[in-house]
């Protein structure tokens, strides 16, 4: 279970959201949207503990999230992927920093490239591969350490449309499967609910914080389900109301 | 094996358009004082085991070592000036200072400070090559996204695991890069050090030979110190197509 009590955050001069919170419950997918500048890759920053909260306090089970903590994956914007490595060197990076032994490094990494389908680009660098491509490669990596929370920033905005869905369709099988808490930073209000239970709404100021959280109670499958669109204009009512 | 096909058409190539200009030019009046290409060759395997050969050496070990050198200590400095503000505010200021320098012009001062031995010549050659890499790896640092660094440090990475997987290959190319640079101006500050308390060096060897009127010799000598920069650009190239594959070029897939 995440939770995150009363954060606040600043940088210099700018002062960010106060008394921000946030509840997450094992297994269970969250969205935050918001337009730019709300704060929502501070938010990130602070989950991760890359950025130290002015006040409160962000735990995972109970414990208190540190730097480079093992149980957090993230995954950049700009997907983070070293294009100076192939595909499989970027995947071991996280299993050798753990001190795994070589045997069950290679063992785990032909695994994840097998569940994601991508063993033909197992010897490729980043500069050859796609942006859908990179996006599973830096999924991959993140889920190498198998974490208990996983962390997305805008995950799927530099990738084409097609793509996106079946990015997105894969994610939500993973993740099912898995049982892996997940909070996406996202711009893209279809993106949120077609893949989160809960979807957080945060202010056009930082300031303002989480101003609605918004429950669509269904698990969509369907894009072209008038339900789906439905969710999509309620949130997008709700965003307009708080310009 | 095809990136060696691929350099060494190339350098045919290049070798083929220098020797024709070379020929046109020792077929006119010019030709007392430079020998045809065929001539020079022939007089260079003559002389090359009893005579060049140790001035060759004695060169390239003058430039080895301050290369060597140079590298292992300007590498750390550029990587701490890169990173650290404070480190920084040192080397940068200082490396102002000198790097402008020409070091042609320190040979004198060099030569009374330490004498007309071996040592001020590595100094010299120490000396083109030092502020060149370290320069060149500051800026480098300098340059690395801050996400690749967030990317370890979410993944649980500390600073060796930051250097090992973002800083060292960010660097290397403009390391090599910078290398190959200082390596052709080191040759030329070389042979003004070589003319100077020596009797070894191919630059003592090229002055001797023109002093003695031996022009063939002359040519050979400066035969062999083009062969020698060529020798460290390809070894420089092989060095970066090994370790920085990545690089588009030297990823055979893009070949």
């Amino acid at each position: 279970m995440l939770e995150a009590a009363n954060l606040s955050a600043s940088y210099p001069g700018i002062s960010l959201f106060t008394g921000l919170s946030l509840s997450l419950t094992r297994g269970e997918t969250a969205a935050v949207l918001g337009p730019n500048g709300c704060g929502k890759s501070t938010l990130l920053s602070l989950l991760t503990a890359q950025k130290k909260p002015l006040a409160g306090s962000v735990r995972l089970s109970g414990r208190i999230i540190e730097k480079g903590d093992k149980r957090v994956g993230c995954i950049l914007q700009t997907y983070g992927i070293f294009p100076w490595l192939t595909v499989e060197k970027n995947i071991r990076i996280p299993l050798e920093i753990s001190g795994l032994e070589e045997k069950e490094i290679r063992k785990k990494v032909s695994g994840i490239m097998r569940d994601f389908s991508i063993n033909s680009l197992k010897e490729r660098y980043p500069s050859s591969l796609s942006g859908g491509e990179k996006q599973k490669t830096a999924l991959a990596r993140t889920m190498a350490s198998d974490p208990e929370l996983l962390l997305m920033d805008e995950p799927f905005s530099a990738i084409d449309a097609l793509t996106r869905e079946e990015l997105q369709d894969f994610l939500k099988d993973l993740l099912k499967g898995k049982k892996i808490t997940t909070l996406i930073v996202t711009h893209s209000i279809d993106e949120a609910v077609y893949l989160a239970d809960t979807i957080y709404i945060m202010g056009k100021k930082p300031s303002e914080g989480f101003v609605s959280a918004y429950r669509s109670g269904q698990d969509f499958t369907d894009r072209k389900d008038p339900a789906f669109f439905s969710h999509i204009n309620n949130i997008r009512l709700i965003m307009e109301s708080t310009r | 094996m095809r990136w060696f096909y691929c350099n060494f058409s190339k350098f045919l190539t290049g070798s083929l358009i220098i020797f024709f200009t070379w020929q046109i030019i020792s077929m006119t009046g010019a030709g007392i004082f430079l020998p045809s290409p065929a001539g020079v060759i022939i007089r260079l395997i003559e002389i090359f085991p009893s005579v060049l050969l140790r001035h060759t050496a004695a060169s390239f070990l003058r430039t080895i070592v301050p290369v060597l050198l140079a590298s292992i200590l300007a590498y750390p400095a550029g990587v701490v000036s890169g990173l650290s503000r404070k480190g920084d505010f040192i080397i940068s200021p200082l490396s102002y200072l000198l790097y402008p320098v020409p070091k042609i012009a320190l040979l004198p001062l060099f030569l009374l400070l330490f004498g007309l031995g071996e040592l001020s010549r590595i100094l010299i050659v120490f000396s083109v090559i030092f502020f060149q890499v370290l320069l060149s790896v500051r800026d480098s640092v300098k340059s690395i996204e801050k996400e690749y660094f967030t990317s370890i440090s979410i993944l649980g990475g500390r600073f060796l695991h930051a250097f090992r997987y973002v800083i060292w290959p960010h660097t290397l190319p403009r390391f090599i890069s910078s290398v190959r640079i200082s390596a052709a101006t080191s040759l030329s500050v070389l042979f003004f050090a070589e003319t100077f308390g020596t009797d070894r060096g191919l630059g003592f060897f090229i002055m001797d030979s023109w002093v003695r009127v031996a022009y063939k010799d002359m040519a050979s000598g400066i035969l062999c110190i083009s062969l020698l920069g060529l020798a460290f650009f390809y070894s420089l190239d092989a060095a970066e197509k090994y370790f920085c594959p990545w690089i588009t070029g030297n990823n055979s897939e893009n070949m």
